[in-house]
């Protein structure tokens, strides 16, 4: 991991215990790494947070992630290529799944967060310091991908 | 339906028409009917389409509206409440569910995009067609929502 990247594995932890959420921490970081600042960041990405709104879907930080590689080599114009950004985000699904076995809340965090039992054991079990490996994970993952 | 709204369907699916994608097509639709200008989009939405990357994941449309409502109502700080803009998501991810039976790209379009065979009975059945529906319709769910909860 270089400087660079462990510098915004910490901030997307930072973020995060700042009360920032997951899909949020992991695209702030990756839009501060690449000098970014928006209007747009990072309210885009709320509704990806806790598996897309406590709906059990996919893990906050992987959307996260994957709003950062768009960022570094989404279409910016109709017409552009997608391969790119194709390569990076499979290999990065691939990535967190070889990692942490699943890309998928519920299966990661053991809590379907739908319900107030889900959320009980999230907190009992202080599921949050796993979702910060997960937020921190995602963030350097996306980022080695991209510069590679 | 509000004729901004209708007007802003037949953007979304007038964009999956150009080369834009799903997931790229909900979200410039959405943010162009808000007012939002921004170097950002589409680009945010590029990995989501056809399910994540292709890989038949949560369908491009759905996420493109999810990412349409966080322009629209999403959190700006760390220390804004979110209930009650969790809530407008999954009332839009269970409005897509009740309309489409799905919400994964693999079970919507019953194509595996990362395959050649796929992508060939993805064009043989024009399910292209099939998704322009999801587009305009999670675009119009998104926006419908977000004048509704305000």
């Amino acid at each position: 991991m270089t400087d660079r990247i462990e510098q915004a594995w910490a901030r997307s932890q930072g973020f995060f215990a700042e009360g920032y959420y997951c899909a949020e921490s992991v695209l702030l970081a990756i839009a501060e790494y690449r000098g970014i600042t928006s209007a747009v960041l990072p309210q885009i990405a709320t509704g990806f947070c806790s598996g897309m709104a406590d709906t059990c879907g996919t893990c906050g930080a992987v959307s996260g992630a994957i709003m950062g590689l768009g960022l570094i080599n989404g279409v910016g114009a109709p017409g552009g290529s997608r391969a790119a950004n194709y390569t990076a985000v499979r290999a990065f699904l691939r990535a967190f799944a070889d990692q942490f076995g699943a890309t998928n809340c519920l299966t990661l965090t053991g809590c379907d967060l739908g319900t107030p039992e889900g959320q009980a054991d999230f907190r009992a079990r202080n599921v949050g310091a796993q979702c910060a490996e997960f937020v921190g994970t995602a963030t350097r993952l996306a980022l080695e991908l991209a510069e590679a | 339906m509000s004729e901004q709204i209708e007007q802003a369907v037949a953007r979304s699916k007038e964009l999956f028409a150009s080369p834009l994608c799903c997931s790229e097509s909900v979200l410039k639709a959405i943010a162009e009917a808000r007012g939002v200008d921004s170097a950002l989009i589409p680009r945010l939405a590029t990995g989501f389409c056809g399910g994540i990357g292709r890989t038949g994941g949560p369908c491009g449309a759905l996420t493109g509206a999810i990412m349409g409502l966080g322009l629209i109502a999403g959190r700006d700080t760390g220390e804004e409440p979110r209930g009650a803009f969790d809530a407008t998501v999954q009332e839009l991810i269970a409005g897509f569910e009740a309309a489409f039976g799905a919400i994964n790209c693999l079970d919507l379009t019953g194509c595996s995009l990362l395959t050649d065979e796929g992508r060939a009975a993805f064009h043989a059945q024009n399910q292209h067609d099939r998704c322009a529906d999801y587009v305009g319709e999670a675009t119009r769910l998104a926006l419908t929502l977000a004048q509704n909860n305000k």
